[in-house]
Parts: structure tokens; sequence; C-alpha cells
């Protein structure tokens, strides 16, 4: 064992844990707010931000919200886990509004 | 006496606390109750009016003992459970004593606590902030908060403090006892 220690400090983790769910959300990070709590031992995550979505009536709109909100969900909590280190407890996710994807005509 | 005689008694006295201060404050007043007892005594006897007090009255307050009387007798009963205390209980000053062959060591529980706490933060990888240490005459409570999201294993911090605690070689031994608390801080 090699003397010494690595330290992160809490508010690096917190912009790092933040730019990853914006990434996951398709959403700009100054949008996007990270609350990082202690869960039992573990690094509780609490998400606030918008979701992109394509528009409503889109002929590829894909999954619904919920779902990609689930797997936002989860990819920040595999991302977390792989780049900072961390044993990821809760992760809570609440969107406020939808980002609507603009779409070009295709000419 | 041999050099190993007078090491082992001069780290007796370092582990334990003197009586001497007691017992010479106590044989102080016994001797001043005396000298007055005497001098009531003497007074009596060549019939000259007494100080406070003639033995004659005296006595007779022990037969028939008003409040007075046996508050003083309270007071006192209370001086000798504390002496008696004094006398009995082993005077331990909160040191260990550090097994060497060529001189006498004692070590403050003090200093000990703060050792085995540093050393279980490098096993821990933790700021020394975050560990606390605790030791008493057996036992060694060290108290580790983790960052949260990377737990830490009590038995390898237990180990890392049992191997400090053994190259030591202390007297009275000491057990370490490592908790990990439930709740961990962000960031570290």
């Amino acid at each position: 064992m090699t003397p010494g220690r690595v330290s992160v400090t809490a508010r690096a983790l917190q912009r790092t844990v933040t730019a990853i769910a914006a990434g996951h959300l398709g959403v700009p990070v100054s949008n996007v707010s990270v609350r990082l709590v202690d869960d039992g031992g573990l690094l509780g995550i609490a998400v606030t931000g918008p979701l992109r979505l394509p528009p409503l009536r889109s002929p590829n709109r894909g999954s619904g919200a919920v779902s990609r909100v689930q797997v936002a969900r989860a990819d920040i909590r595999s991302d977390v886990a792989s780049i900072a280190g961390s044993a990821v407890g809760s992760v809570t996710v609440t969107i406020t509004r939808a980002i609507v994807i603009a779409e070009k005509r295709v000419r | 006496m041999t050099e190993k005689k007078i090491y082992s008694r001069l780290v007796r006295r370092s582990l334990h606390r003197s009586r001497s201060v007691a017992v010479s404050v106590a044989l102080a007043i016994t001797a001043l109750a005396a000298a007055y007892v005497g001098t009531e005594s003497v007074l009596a006897a060549l019939t000259s009016p007494p100080l406070l007090l003639s033995p004659e009255a005296a006595l007779a307050a022990v037969d028939k003992p008003g409040q007075w009387e046996l508050a003083g007798a309270a007071a006192l009963a209370v001086i000798a459970l504390v002496l008696l205390a004094l006398a009995i209980a082993p005077g331990r000053q909160g040191r260990h004593e550090v097994a060497n062959e060529r001189m006498a060591v004692v070590v403050d529980d003090t200093a000990l606590a703060g050792a085995i706490g540093a050393s279980t933060a490098a096993a821990a990888r933790l700021p020394v902030t975050r560990v606390a240490g605790l030791v008493s005459r057996t036992r060694a409570d060290i108290r580790v908060t983790p960052t949260s999201g990377a737990p830490l294993d009590a038995d390898t911090l237990t180990a890392s403090a049992s191997a400090l605690i053994d190259s030591l070689d202390l007297h009275p031994r000491l057990r370490p006892r490592v908790a990990i608390a439930a709740n961990g801080v962000i960031g570290s």
C-alpha cells in the first residue's frame, strides 16, 4: 500500500454528478441542479432539472417520458459509480419541465 | 535493588496516583485535633476556663447529641468515606507502559489514542479529522466516519489497529474496537 490518499472535495463530486445527470437528461448543465446526500453510508443523489423530449406529434417519438427518466436514472447511477468511483445509494430524479427537441425539415 | 526492579517501581509510580497528598492532609488534621484535645485537657486539669469546650461538656455532648453534633458527625463520616475511597481505589493515571528492555517507558492514553487514530485514518485513507480514538485501561475505541459511497471494512481497520498495538507491546493490554459510523460525509 503506497502512503497517502486521494481526496475528492464535495464540490468537485457535485459538479461531476451534475454533468453526468445533464448528459443523460439531454439538457444543458446550467439547467440541472444536483444535491448529494448521505444514504446510510452510500452516496445519495437528488437531481432536479428538465427533460429533453421530442415534439408530441413527432413521428419518431421514441419511448415515453417516464421510461426515459427511468433509463436516465439507471445511467446516472452506473456512470457515477464508474467515473467518481462511489457506491451509489438512492437516485431521485425530479423533472420540472420538458425541453422540446426542435425538429428540422428534411430538405 | 536491581535496575529492573527500579524500573518496574518507577513505572508503577507513573501509572498510579500517589497517596502522599491525601495522607499528609489527613495526618495534619489529625495532629491539629489531637493538639486541641490535649490543650483542653491540660486547661481542665489546671481548672482554667476552656478555650471552646471543656472535656466534661464534650463527653456530655457525645452522650446526648444535639442537631449540631449530629451534623458534625455526618460531615466526619463523609470525610471518612472519601478517605477510604482514596485509600482503596487504584488511582490509575490513564497511562500505559510500553515494554522496553533498556528504559522505563510510559505513554499517556491520549497520546496512544492519537497514534492509533492516525494509523487507522491512514489505513482507511481518510483525513485524521474523521477518526476519533478513545483509550481506556483495556480498550481502544476508534470511531470512523466514512466518506459517502466509499464503504469501509471494520475488520480490516481493526486488524491494522491491532498490528500497531501489538508492535507497541503495551501493558496493560489494549483491545482495539473499530466502530464505523452508519452515516458518512459527502466528499473527503
